[in-house]
């Protein structure tokens, strides 16, 4: 686990990419700006970062975030919706179809059920465009950019070791 | 216990003849509100009610941070959080920038297991009202 946690200051890295409407007549071929999703940050790291926001051992937080997600989990499969303090609500959402007379109207019109959620106001407006440091770059570049060696680098990848089967 | 759910008349307004069809409409029971989930998670892990609300308030607060510096907060068992980004179309490369982004916020996607579980949930139909 990566204990050096300290804020992680990062942009929000987009990328630019090219699709076609298939949906109009005349296909055009248009640009997309797609976001690119950074580093994956797991339990632990949170659990840490929050223990040392909130000045609480670690082991109670993460009973906490073990406990909270049962509930969360239990409450909304029973059908209620639930509001976490500081983040938003979770509830159950269904994905049905229309039916044409009222008994055909059943649960066999429901194709999923899914957990949905609402993130809160301040939330929102934290996570709004002018808080976040926008950076827009080229997927090539960056891909170029993620597989330069480095001085770290173990040579793992190198293509003479013994497991590689000769052709 | 069962989600309930009730029959609903709705009219499909963006075909031309507009008909009329029936829908299911899932019914809330009562929300359940902050304060009754530190209870319960108070209850259920033995924790003071004042150190669970600390602790959910500074796991939401990691969560937005983390998201908003471009991060992707997974929580094996729950799911993850990610940012949700809304863009406008560019004809050209060049116009393709930051102004395209209309609508940024905290999205949620429940990871396999929670879809599992939420995907078997039990429905059932409302006794219907009287409305006479």
């Amino acid at each position: 686990m990566n204990t050096s946690i300290s804020p992680i200051k990062g942009a929000t890295l987009m990328y630019p990419k090219k699709v076609t409407l298939n949906f109009m007549e005349d296909k055009p071929e248009v640009y997309r700006l797609c976001y690119l999703r950074g580093s994956v940050i797991h339990d632990k790291e949170v659990i840490y970062y929050a223990a040392k926001a909130a000045h609480v051992p670690e082991s109670t937080i993460k009973l906490a975030e073990e406990a909270l997600f049962d509930a969360i989990s239990y409450f909304c499969t029973n059908g209620h919706a639930v509001q976490v303090p500081g983040l938003g609500s979770f509830g159950i959402q269904f994905n049905t179809n229309v039916a044409e007379t009222e008994e055909e109207a059943t649960e066999e019109c429901i194709n999923r059920k899914y957990i949905r959620f609402w993130p809160k106001h301040d939330i929102r407006d934290l996570c709004s465009q002018k808080n976040l440091n926008v950076e827009v770059k080229d997927l090539l570049k960056l891909k170029q950019a993620n597989n330069t060696p480095s001085d770290d680098d173990s040579g793992d990848n190198t293509p003479d070791t013994p497991d590689t089967p000769t052709p | 216990m069962a989600v309930k759910y009730r029959s609903v008349k709705a009219i499909l307004g963006y075909i031309e003849e507009k008909p009329q069809v029936w829908k299911v409409q899932k019914l809330t029971f009562p929300v359940i509100k902050e304060n009754a989930l530190v209870e319960y998670i108070a209850n259920s892990a033995h924790i003071p009610k004042s150190t669970v609300k600390g602790c959910v308030l500074a796991i939401s607060e990691a969560i937005a941070y983390f998201v908003i510096n471009g991060h992707c907060v997974t929580f094996d068992s729950f799911g993850s959080f990610y940012l949700k980004v809304q863009t406008k179309v560019a004809q050209t490369l060049e116009e393709c920038d930051a102004n395209v982004i209309e609508n940024t916020t905290l999205g949620f996607r429940a990871n396999t297991k929670l879809a599992e579980l939420a995907n078997k949930t039990k429905v059932e139909r409302a006794a219907s009202l009287n409305l006479d």
